[in-house]
C-alpha cells in the first residue's frame, strides 16, 4: 500500500469504508510504528511520501593479523564486514589498532563497497598511520566517510588493508554502518 | 497544520468533518511519510509533536596544501564547507591527511560555523596530529557533537593551523549530520 494525501472532509458526507481504508488504514501502514520490526533501527525517506526501516550494523574482529601487501587486500580473517540495505547513502565508520615496526613503513585501512554499487578500497578513503620512530609504533584510530550516490539496494562494506612497505599488524578491527 | 492530541471518541456522538480534518487529516500530515521528500532523508524531532526531514551533507577537497599560520585560517583552496539546516544540534565529522615538517609541532584542522550561528574554529573542536620526526603522517577522522548552534541555516567550513613549522593537509573532508 502507498501513502495517499489525506482528503479534506466536508460536513454532511459519510466516510465510506473505501475512504477509511485509503486515508486511515493504508496511511497508517506507511508510518514508522507499522514498519518497525527490530531494535537499533531508524527510519529514512526512500522517496516522496515513503519511509523505510534501516538497521544500523556493526562487526568486530579482535584477532591480531598481519599483511605486507602493497595493494588493498584481506587479512587471514576477512573483514570485518557488514551488509545493509540503503536508498542512497551510508555513513561508514571503521577503525583498528595498527602497529608498524619501521620508520619507513606506512599502514592503511580502507573499506570496499560491493553489491548494488561497487566502490573499491582506496587511499582517498583510508586510515593512514606512518610514524618516523625506529622500533614498533602503535595507533588506534578511526575514520568516518559518507558513501553517497549509492544505487538503492543491498551493499556489503568490507575492511581492506595494505602497507607501503614492510609488514603491518592490525587488531581490534571494527566497522559500523548507518544506512539511509 | 500542526499536530493535535487525538480526541477520545464518545459513544453516540457524531464525528464531524471538522474533527476528522483536525484529528485525522492534519495529524497524518505531521507524520514522516507525509514529510518525506527525497531518498536518503531521515526524521528528527523539531519540538513537541513535530518532525522534520534532515539530510547528511558532505564535501571534500583532495588537493595537498600547507600553512605556517599559528591561528586558524584558510588554505589556498578554502574549505571544504557545507550548508545545512539544523536545530541546535549536529554531528560534525572532520577527516584529513595531515603532517608537520618540524619535530614536536602539530597540524590541526577545525571548523567555523557561520550563517545563523557564529562559532570560531578552536583546538577543542579539532582533528590534530603531532609529529616527533619529519617522517610522520596520519589520515583519520574525528566526530564532534555540537549542541549550541543557533537553529536555522548554518555553514560549516574547515580551517587549519600549525603550532609551528609547516602543516600540510590533503584529502580534507567535512560531513555534517544535522538534527
Amino acid at each position: 500500500m502507498a501513502w495517499t494525501a489525506p482528503k479534506t472532509w466536508t460536513s454532511s458526507t459519510t466516510p465510506t469504508a473505501a475512504e477509511l481504508n485509503t486515508y486511515l488504514r493504508n496511511n497508517m501502514l506507511e508510518m514508522a510504528p507499522a514498519k518497525a520490526t527490530t531494535p537499533l533501527s531508524q527510519f529514512a525517506a526512500t522517496g516522496p511520501n515513503a519511509i523505510a526501516q534501516r538497521n544500523i550494523k556493526y562487526n568486530y574482529i579482535a584477532t591480531s593479523e598481519t599483511t605486507s601487501s602493497t595493494s588493498f587486500a584481506n587479512l587471514s580473517t576477512t573483514g570485518p564486514s557488514v551488509t545493509v540495505t540503503t536508498a542512497g547513502s551510508c555513513l561508514v565508520v571503521w577503525g583498528a589498532e595498527i602497529q608498524i615496526a619501521s620508520n619507513t613503513d606506512a599502514a592503511r585501512m580502507s573499506v570496499e563497497c560491493s553489491g548494488a554499487t561497487s566502490v573499491a578500497a582506496s587511499d582517498l578513503r583510508s586510515i593512514l598511520v606512518w610514524y618516523g620512530f625506529a622500533g614498533t609504533n602503535y595507533a588506534q584510530v578511526s575514520q568516518a566517510v559518507l558513501f553517497s550516490s549509492l544505487n538503492p539496494g543491498t551493499h556489503t562494506f568490507t575492511c581492506k588493508y595494505r602497507m607501503t612497505s614492510g609488514t603491518g599488524t592490525f587488531s581490534r578491527r571494527r566497522i559500523a554502518v548507518f544506512p539511509q | 497544520m500542526a499536530w493535535s492530541a487525538p480526541m477520545t471518541a464518545v459513544a453516540n456522538t457524531a464525528f464531524t468533518a471538522a474533527q476528522f480534518n483536525t484529528y485525522v487529516r492534519d495529524n497524518l500530515l505531521e507524520t514522516a511519510p507525509a514529510k518525506a521528500t527525497t531518498a536518503g532523508g531521515y526524521f528528527v524531532g523539531a519540538g513537541t509533536n513535530s518532525l522534520v526531514e534532515r539530510f547528511w551533507t558532505t564535501n571534500g577537497v583532495t588537493t595537498s596544501q600547507s600553512t605556517t599560520s599559528t591561528s586558524y585560517t584558510d588554505l589556498s583552496t578554502n574549505g571544504p564547507s557545507v550548508t545545512v539546516a539544523t536545530s541546535a544540534r549536529a554531528l560534525v565529522i572532520l577527516t584529513a591527511r595531515m603532517r608537520n615538517n618540524t619535530a614536536s609541532e602539530y597540524a590541526a584542522a577545525s571548523f567555523t560555523v557561520s550563517g545563523d550561528s557564529s562559532i570560531a574554529a578552536s583546538d577543542d573542536n579539532a582533528l590534530t596530529f603531532q609529529t616527533a620526526s619529519s617522517f610522520q603522517d596520519s589520515q583519520a577522522s574525528i566526530l564532534i557533537p555540537m549542541s549550541a548552534l543557533t537553529p536555522g541555516s548554518n555553514i560549516f567550513t574547515m580551517k587549519y593551523r600549525a603550532t609551528g613549522g609547516t602543516a600540510t593537509f590533503e584529502r580534507r573532508r567535512i560531513t555534517v549530520l544535522p538534527y
